[in-house]
């Protein structure tokens, strides 16, 4: 992978601040790495909120730099996870407490417009706090979904999708990426453009739309078959 | 329920081995939950509980000792005390990286000896309930 810090040139105090703590996001993401997502993926999201860190760090606020980065990077990979679905290995009454517990943070973060306390969300499930407890847990230990999902030719959604890792994935050519794309709907364009352009999660994507998060993963996947196959067939 | 102004105290002692780690992070939480700290400062303490039990755990394969975890808390703040036992080569060490992480999640923390064996203590304060900005 392509660290963030070394591309196109920028020699200025951002990049020394993001290559001097490329090690902090390493090892961020290595503290989610046993939930079962690939870690490669973490640390791409862990490089891209360092980024993002850097970009916003006011110094007149009076913190460190890495203090800063330390939270926004923590909240992009619970971020990561939070919008990612289950994999077939969690047990149907742990998805669905972890589900429920997570919509009820979601719902009273909303309406109390702070974090809510166990007690309020054991409230809001009409469940005990210890359960509330084990299912945040039970959130750590079960695989993600995402672009790990397979799609109908049996390969995973992110072997479709090009990353800087994978530059053969890369269509170098853009005026021929683009001739590839015009095959696609115009709502198929703005969902790719939504997600790897703009890098939205499925789940941000989803409230934008109005769809479901698993209405958003169907469309993606249908949308990158069509692009691959074109691509494929050269047509 | 705890006299307010008066201090609790739970411990709980674990192999020091990482896969047992949950119990703590489960032992803390639930404490934390008692606070009226909210999810968001629980799911800190989970992490910053990692950070503080790995720095003693180390990659010593296979694992040796016992960590023992203690658990204070009152009205204002929880403290959490982390000792390994048992572990005559264990050195209490935190890499630099983990110790910018503690800072940005709690209050306070630290390293110390307890009767030759590593101690990794950590300090949060309960903030008050409030929307945010």
């Amino acid at each position: 992978m392509s660290e963030p810090g070394r591309r196109a040139g920028r020699s200025d105090p951002r990049q020394a601040l993001i290559e001097s703590h490329l090690g902090l996001a390493n090892h961020l993401a290595r503290r989610f790495s046993d939930r079962g997502e690939a870690h490669e993926d973490l640390v791409q999201a862990a490089y891209l909120a360092l980024v993002k860190a850097a970009d916003r760090f006011d110094p007149s606020l009076g913190f460190e730099f890495s203090t800063y980065a330390t939270r926004v990077i923590l909240g992009e990979l619970k971020h990561h996870f939070r919008d990612t679905g289950w994999a077939v290995r969690a047990p149907r009454q742990v998805q669905e407490l972890y589900l429920e517990v997570n919509r009820a943070v979601s719902d009273l973060t909303q309406r109390l417009g702070r974090s809510p306390t166990v007690p309020e969300i054991a409230d809001a499930c009409r469940r005990r706090p210890d359960e509330v407890l084990a299912a945040m847990e039970a959130g750590r230990a079960y695989r993600a979904t995402s672009l790990e999902t397979p799609t109908e030719s049996g390969a995973p959604l992110h072997d479709h999708v090009p990353t800087r890792e994978r530059p053969d994935a890369v269509l170098e050519d853009r005026s021929e990426l683009w001739s590839y794309l015009q095959r696609l709907s115009a709502d198929d364009r703005e969902l790719l453009r939504l997600r790897f352009v703009d890098e939205l999660s499925q789940l941000e994507i989803a409230k934008r739309l109005g769809v479901s998060q698993m209405q958003v993963s169907r469309l993606l996947r249908r949308a990158l078959d069509t692009l691959r196959d074109a691509y494929r067939s050269g047509s | 329920m705890r006299d307010p102004g008066s201090t609790e105290h739970t411990e709980l002692a674990i192999p020091a081995w990482p896969d047992f780690l949950f119990l703590v992070r489960l032992h803390v939480g639930a404490v934390a939950s008692r606070m009226d700290m909210t999810v968001q400062e629980i799911e800190d303490l989970h992490l910053a509980v990692d950070e503080l039990c790995l720095s003693l755990l180390g990659p010593a394969e296979p694992p040796r000792g016992r960590l023992e975890v203690s658990v204070t808390w009152d009205d204002e703040a929880l403290d959490v005390r982390c000792r390994l036992s048992g572990n005559d080569s264990a050195t209490a060490a935190l890499d630099p990286i983990a110790g910018r992480i503690l800072t940005a999640l709690v209050d306070e923390h630290g390293l110390t000896a307890d009767e030759g064996a590593p101690v990794a203590w950590l300090r949060k304060r309960r903030e008050a309930l409030r929307p945010a900005p």
